[in-house]
């Protein structure tokens, strides 16, 4: 097994480590290293995660994609004697406002994100006559408010995507303070940020976005270069920990034999 | 009493324009896509479509120029790319207007025409400036704590693909079934109810489907049109009989590109005498 990798494999084990064991969480299918990542931390370090997959399946033991067992109708029986259990869509949508409050954290793919935490998945210009129309926020702009946490993640850094403000606020930032004044301080918004150059966060004296690591094939520069505002970088800051043999042989053999997570870095 | 044809004649009979439609399934799953088709076939135009998450469906209908205003909380070919003539629509011609919905307050929409409230309220749509550009959206405060207030959905019409129908107007789950919401909701707050099945059968049949441990996804109290549309949802994939064409999506995307591109897309597998699926 090499231990070389790939900048979309150091996402995805980045994510994977932002998840800790007995948490619960829910992904849907299109935002593929979010699935692989969950998938490769019930593996490894988080065997007790209760997975919510694709408003069915809770967490399902896989030899096949999880995109397969949607569609496929032997596929899908034979998911039924590798699955722990069985939901339905619905509670999804009653999870992340009811009673339950189960979901620890969820995933974002921002289109845009500025050094608050805004995320803009919807309009560049004017928002009747915009310039440039994004495919909307889907669930982006409501989980920031539904998850206990958001793990972001950007496959391509660049000023593009980290801008100093966004042009359109979908789904509301850290931004602590006004969590505390609309009630809404259960919930951190996002909480860190993983990308092809390295790992952000908010943890800053100012509580705007700083670079909590640098990815061993980055730089300090390359993140400043494609950084659309200044963002903070402090002087020891660490190299993010490298793909443990272990965690590339789980990826590559059991959580994504078929290199789902490329879709993410194909696609943005 | 509900009303069992083909395809192209419920299609002229039922849909208008200016009826609210709202689409079942989601992200290139359990499209109604035949019945899509039909209506570019019918050349319908202005048109007012509901729907959690567009695809094909809203392209190709956005496309040939037949939808007046757009509900959804995103158009894109999930794995694939932007919708091409979802953005030209928007950022180029002006020719639709769209209003963005996030995911849940669209749900909560629907859940709200279905029990007959007008206005729902939420909270995760705060601090998103989707509240600042629809008149629609309203900062309200019950006991003290802030909440967005959202309009019920309630259409005209809700167009669903499901599994099979039976003569009385009953529709059934296949034996194992995922992703219903996306086609329940949508479905339970309409005033009528159009569904295209993968078959139709006898009463028997059904009856004998119930006796197996399977479950009705509408009564017949619910349905008012049914039309058997073998693969009815193709290109989008309906779990677990068929899976999401990606091919055939990736094929659409390139083709969709140039209007003369389109055009030969539309003729071949719209227009065409066959499709190829």
């Amino acid at each position: 097994m090499s231990s070389e990798y790939t900048p979309i494999d150091q996402i995805v084990v980045s994510l994977s480590r932002e998840i800790n064991n007995n948490e619960t969480c829910y992904t849907g299918i299109a935002i593929p290293s979010a699935v692989v990542a969950v998938q490769l931390a019930r593996m490894t370090h988080a065997p007790n995660l209760k997975f919510f997959y694709g408003g069915y399946w809770i967490n399902p033991d896989l030899d096949v994609d999880l995109f397969t067992i949607m569609t496929d109708t032997e596929a899908f029986r034979n998911s039924i004697s590798k699955a722990q259990g069985f939901s339905h869509l619905i509670r999804l949508y009653e999870y992340w406002e009811g009673p339950k409050h189960t979901l620890s954290f969820g995933f974002i793919r921002p289109a845009q994100i500025d050094q608050f935490g805004n995320i803009n998945n919807s309009v560049i210009g004017d928002p009747n006559h915009p310039k440039f129309r994004f495919p909307g926020g889907a669930a982006a702009g409501d989980i920031s408010n539904a998850c206990s946490r958001v793990i972001a993640y950007v496959p391509r850094h660049d000023a593009r995507t980290f801008v100093e403000k966004v042009d359109f606020i979908t789904g509301k930032g850290a931004s602590p303070e006004w969590r505390k004044r609309v009630g809404l301080d259960n919930y951190t918004g996002i909480a860190s940020i993983i990308t092809d150059l390295g790992i952000l966060d908010f943890n800053s004296p100012s509580g705007t976005m700083r670079v909590r690591s640098i990815h061993e094939f980055s730089t300090t520069e390359e993140i400043r270069e494609n950084t659309g505002f200044d963002l903070e970088i402090p002087p020891d800051v660490p190299t993010t920990e490298v793909p443990t043999q272990v965690e590339l042989e789980v990826l590559r053999t059991k959580a994504d034999p078929l290199e789902i997570r490329n879709f993410d870095s194909r696609n943005r | 009493m509900v009303v069992i044809g083909p395809v192209d004649e419920l299609v002229r009979k039922i849909i208008t324009p200016k009826k609210k439609i709202s689409f079942g399934g989601a992200a290139l799953f359990l499209k109604p896509m035949e019945v899509v088709r039909e209506i570019i076939r019918q050349e319908i135009k202005g048109l007012k479509i509901y729907t959690l998450i567009g695809d094909l469906d809203i392209d190709l209908l956005l496309g040939v120029n037949a939808i007046k205003e757009l509900h959804a909380s995103y158009v894109g070919l999930p794995m694939v790319g932007m919708a091409k003539h979802f953005r030209t629509a928007i950022e180029k011609e002006q020719s639709v207007v769209f209003k963005e919905w996030t995911e849940l307050s669209m749900v909560r929409a629907f859940q709200a025409g279905a029990i007959g409230t007008p206005a729902i309220m939420l909270r995760t749509l705060l601090g998103s400036d989707l509240v600042k550009i629809r008149d629609d959206f309203e900062e309200v405060t019950y006991k003290g704590k802030m909440y967005i207030q959202v309009p019920a959905i309630v259409p005209d019409l809700a167009i669903v693909h499901a599994y099979a129908a039976d003569k009385n107007g009953n529709v059934y789950y296949p034996k194992h079934h995922a992703l219903d919401e996306f086609s329940t909701l949508p479905a339970h707050c309409a005033k009528e109810l159009f569904v295209t099945v993968e078959k139709i059968i006898t009463n028997e049949e059904g009856r004998d489907l119930i006796k197996n441990g399977q479950s009705t996804m509408f009564s017949s109290i619910d349905t008012d049109y049914i039309a058997e549309a073998p693969r009815g949802a193709w290109p989008s994939g309906f779990p677990p009989f068929y899976a999401s064409d990606m091919g055939h999506i990736m094929t659409y995307s390139g083709m969709a590109q140039m209007p003369e591109t389109f055009q030969m897309y539309l003729q071949e597998y719209i227009f065409g005498e066959k499709e190829e699926n």
